[in-house]
């Protein structure tokens, strides 16, 4: 079963396209790697099919209903109760506690104080950051983090997770850690995963990986596979 | 060339360092014009007490021969309508170079009179018995500026013959017009606070440039942590932070100067301490253009190079920022000592019984209570200036542990991670707001406390007395009116519809009490009273049953302009008989209550021929109008206090709005990040809105209770006679609620920025 799947998008900024005729899908619990050299628009995909962005044209589609034609405010509520988000870094606020973070996306789901800051304790639990929940995020370090961005992310329960170059500011030795917690607890989830990188080794623990080059989207082959 | 390259950096770094240039130059241009208003309105204080005191000239007594022929017989008095002031000068040149008074051409003729531009309108407006007969003659001209203070003023300059006025007891030979100046203690008092105030307002100003000038701290030291790892030396990154505040803060002087120019007219009319100035007297001076242009750019240089400091000592600074220390809780010390000692105070020092007469004064409170007053006040200052921080903190804290939405998660914490920088910018409103609300729940108790005397009754009676100075000289002092003239009087008086009149008599053929308050209020001390004519003013006292006449010590009654501290009743039981006639007695004083005012001012015409005989320099006034001039001074005072709290409402609200849109640029990441991630963008704007609201209204809050207590105590000390609770006027309600308002107004306005600033269609370049 098909969770998002874009066809035929086009996007520009001003006068410089960045997704021409870019279609690709993924499916439920499926994980794909999006991957690209820089400024290929493997970014601009990713915020097309989150609901980010809206295509010049095209369709997205999530769970069988158009995404691209939702209002502003639908596909924000989306955003919020069905997707979930990890970023490079810097997505975790500064002045909260690493609990707190964790419990936000919770609270901004109207679910109760007690139950969202015990789903973010169990959350953190997980991620082995049991101990960190009443740290502040300037006190963790980067594979810290980034795991507890992805306990944020999770928290919710999302059916589509979409990561944009999680392991981008982090050492290959935890960068790699870090990916097999984020590939590990989507696969137990069962949540589809929309991972964004130009690391090959990422984008390894991927089920399918496609090549975003000029805007466009290719299956990749199997030389590009292996980069 | 760090210039330079600080000026592109500045100009040329796309959008968001652009915001804040705009960001800093709109709160610098608020103030600096401010700062020039303030400044204006204190100039036009020190012109206006600075103008001719051509009122203070003394001259010298018209002697046994007659006037002489050099010089102008002058007779200056101070004349009430309506409980406003008029000052009268009656003149007569005794030669062709007599000295004419500023504001005049030349002195007017005998049946002539001028008068200033408020006087002619006022004499035009109402009936003649009531004000335009006390003046003799006809309307010959107006008097100009230079002999006025305010416009406002109701001056008269009546021109007599030599000899009528060589005639009146006041009357002085004047040789030369004084030329010093209206200054005296009072406006030295009145300067130095108004230096103080123009002064204290500085530093709320400094702090929104400040803040405004550390603007976006933490990705401003991203940047130049990353020149300090280019290679850029300390003194360098300075440089480059100050051309930035410089060029922020100098467009920002600019604007301000020209904003001031359109609204100087507005303040010259607001009328800051009571009374309008003159327009051209609201304006700064050059050399004030030149300090405020080049010392405000010249402050938020300073300022940047200070908030850089961090960056200046590691090129990693940005990433090595922590979270500012808590503050501690010693810091409630000085606002605890400080409300327990007005509390004390008030236990302590609250109004003992009277006591015997003193000069028919009843007893107050004792000068102890003044320095623990100003102690309790300097304390509780400094308490709610240090105390706030850690208030914020607790409060922003308990706040987040109860948080049960996102919004009000995301701003406590805000709050309690550097509860400093959130109190920095209301600290001066905290202040202010609290000196207002003592202020003006004060002033109201205390003109409370005085028409509540005499259980209200007396607010209304006129005093006159018509008995003079005496002259130790004089073999037969005068006792006052002979009884037919006094009789006569009465009798006419007591003809007007609604008119009381309760004769004062001599009770012997000398005079045996005369007592003087300042210069112009004096009065017998002792007189025979009918008791059916006392009867009719309760509140002073009554007789024993069988008397018809008693004689009684009234004390400074007819001279004292606060009643509140009289003596009353006067009169009672164990009063001493008089066994004679008294209206038989010469008439001394008089008390009258008038039905209705054009009726009082009807009155006070009548007598103002019979006060100008004993040489009189003021007409007599009622009690009211004695309280009202006390609490005009007081109302000077209060208004100032409302205009700083004002003021200081406004610059604070700037601060917030400042601080606002600061903190939505260092948190535009996260907080792009959270809308990308389906937070509301109406999440986020309760987050700021709550960060600067909360915390604005929760200090006014703060010190409008404390203001409330103190206001309490000290009135409960010194104002027993008023309300438990003295609570302020409309005035204050309407400063304090407008101030509020366009605070919030201001803050509301940099929510904008938020949308704009973190609108996910930017996330890509983020």
């Amino acid at each position: 079963m098909l969770m998002v799947e874009a066809e035929h998008l086009f996007r520009s900024f001003g006068s410089t396209p960045a997704l021409r005729d870019a279609s690709v899908a993924v499916a439920q619990g499926e994980i794909l790697a999006v991957m690209g050299p820089s400024g290929s628009g493997k970014s601009t995909l990713l915020h097309c099919l989150s609901g980010i962005f809206t295509p010049d044209s095209g369709a997205i589609r999530y769970d069988g209903r158009r995404l691209d034609t939702l209002s502003e405010a639908a596909r924000t509520t989306l955003r919020r109760t069905e997707f979930g988000f990890v970023f490079q870094f810097g997505q975790l606020v500064p002045e909260l506690t690493v609990a707190d973070n964790v419990a936000l996306p919770l609270l901004l789901n109207k679910v109760r104080r007690h139950d969202a800051y015990a789903t973010a304790a169990a959350w953190l639990h997980r991620l082995g950051l049991g101990d960190l929940g009443a740290r502040r995020t300037g006190e963790l370090s980067g594979g810290q983090a980034q795991r507890a961005a992805i306990a944020r992310a999770l928290a919710i329960g999302p059916r589509v997770l979409f990561a944009d170059e999680p392991t981008g500011s982090l050492d290959s030795a935890t960068g790699e850690t870090v990916m097999e917690l984020l590939v590990g607890l989507a696969r137990q989830e069962g949540v589809a995963v929309v991972l964004v990188t130009h690391d090959g080794r990422v984008a390894a623990h991927a089920d399918r990986r496609v090549i975003v080059r000029d805007g466009r989207v290719f299956a990749a082959t199997g030389a590009e596979a292996a980069r | 060339m760090m210039f330079v390259l600080g000026a592109r950096l500045t100009l040329r770094s796309g959008r968001e360092a652009l915001a804040r240039l705009v960001l800093i130059a709109a709160a610098v241009a608020i103030g600096v014009t401010i700062l020039l208003a303030v400044l204006a309105e204190f100039n036009a204080f020190q012109d206006t007490a600075r103008t001719r005191c051509w009122q203070c000239t003394t001259g010298t007594p018209v002697g046994p021969d007659g006037p002489g022929d050099r010089g102008v017989l002058w007779n200056y008095s101070e004349d009430y309508y309506a409980g406003r002031v008029v000052q009268r000068l009656d003149v007569a040149a005794l030669s062709a170079q007599a000295p004419v008074l500023p504001g005049l051409l030349r002195l007017p003729a005998a049946g002539q009179y001028y008068a200033s531009p408020a006087m002619a309108r006022l004499l035009a407006a109402v009936p003649g018995e009531e004000l335009a007969d006390r003046f003799p003659g006809v309307l010959a001209g107006r008097i100009g500026d230079a002999g006025l203070t305010r416009p406002d003023d109701l001056v008269i300059v009546v021109g007599r013959t030599p000899a009528d006025l060589a005639a009146l007891p006041a009357t002085r030979v004047v040789g030369e017009i004084s030329s010093r100046s209206h200054i005296d203690g009072t406006t030295n008092l009145y300067r130095y606070g108004l230096g103080l105030v123009a002064a204290g307002l500085l530093v709320p100003l400094l702090t929104l440039i400040g803040t405004a000038t550390r603007l976006a701290a933490a990705r401003r030291e991203e940047r130049f942590a990353a020149l300090r790892l280019a290679g850029a030396t300390p003194r360098q990154v300075g440089v480059i932070a100050s051309v930035e505040a410089i060029i922020g803060a100098a467009a920002g002087s600019l604007i301000g100067v020209a904003v001031f120019q359109p609204f100087q007219p507005v303040i010259a009319g607001l009328a800051v301490v009571g009374t309008p100035y003159f327009g051209y007297l609201v304006a700064p001076s050059l050399a004030q253009y030149l300090a405020v242009g080049l010392g405000v750019p010249l402050a938020a240089a300073l300022a940047a190079v200070v908030s850089l400091r961090r960056v200046q000592h590691s090129p990693l600074s940005a990433s090595r920022r922590v979270t500012p220390p808590a503050p501690s809780a010693w810091r409630l010390g000085p606002l605890v000592a400080g409300l327990a000692l007005f509390a004390v105070a008030a236990v302590v020092f609250g109004r003992q019984p009277a006591g015997p007469a003193t000069g028919g004064l009843s007893n107050g409170p004792g000068n102890a209570v003044l320095p623990v007053t100003l102690l309790g006040l300097l304390l509780t200052m400094l308490g709610l200036i240090l105390g706030g921080s850690w208030l914020t903190m607790q409060g922003a804290r308990l706040m987040a542990r109860t948080a049960r939405r996102a919004s009000a998660l995301l701003s406590s914490r805000r709050l309690a991670d550097n509860p400093k920088a959130a109190f920095r910018s209301i600290g001066g409103l905290v202040l202010a707001v609290f000196v207002g609300t003592v202020i003006a729940c004060l002033i109201p108790a205390l003109g409370a406390e005085m028409r509540a005397a005499g259980g209200g009754t007396l607010t209304d009676v006129l005093r006159v007395s018509f008995v003079p100075e005496p002259d130790p000289a004089a073999e037969h002092p005068v006792l006052g009116l002979a009884p037919g003239a006094g009789g006569a009087l009465v009798d006419r008086l007591r003809a007007l519809p609604g008119t009381a009149v309760l004769p004062l008599y001599a009770p012997e053929q000398r005079l045996t009490g005369y007592a003087c308050v300042g210069a112009n209020a004096c009065g017998p001390t002792e007189a025979a009273i009918a008791c059916a004519d006392l009867a009719r003013f309760p509140a002073l006292g009554r007789c024993d049953g069988g008397l018809r006449a008693i004689r009684a010590q009234f004390g400074l009654l007819l001279s004292h302009d606060n009643v509140a501290s009289l003596r009353l009743p006067f009169a009672d039981r164990d009063s001493e008989a008089f066994n004679a006639d008294p209206a038989a007695q010469p008439l001394e004083a008089m008390l009258v209550r008038a039905g209705d005012p054009a009726t009082l001012e009807r009155i006070r015409t009548l007598l103002a021929g019979y006060t100008a005989r004993i040489g009189a320099t003021s007409a007599p006034k009622t009690f009211g109008e004695s309280i009202a001039l006390r609490d005009a001074r007081y109302r000077q005072v209060q208004q100032v206090a409302l205009a700083v709290v004002a003021v200081t409402l406004l610059v604070a609200g700037c601060s917030l709005a400042v601080a606002v849109g600061g903190g939505l640029v260092e948190r535009r990441r996260p907080f792009t990040l959270l809308r990308v991630a389906g937070t509301p963008a109406s999440v986020l704007l309760r987050v700021v809105t709550f960060e600067s609201v909360v915390p604005l209204l929760c200090a006014a809050a703060v010190a409008i209770a404390a203001g409330l207590g103190v206001a309490a105590s000290v009135a409960h000390t010194v104002a027993p006679g008023g309300p438990a609770l003295p609570l302020p006027g409309s005035g204050y309600f309407v400063t304090l609620g407008a101030g509020l308002a366009v605070a919030l107004v201001v803050i509301v306005s940099a929510l904008p920025l938020l949308r704009r600033l973190t609108d996910p269609n930017d996330a890509r370049f983020e």
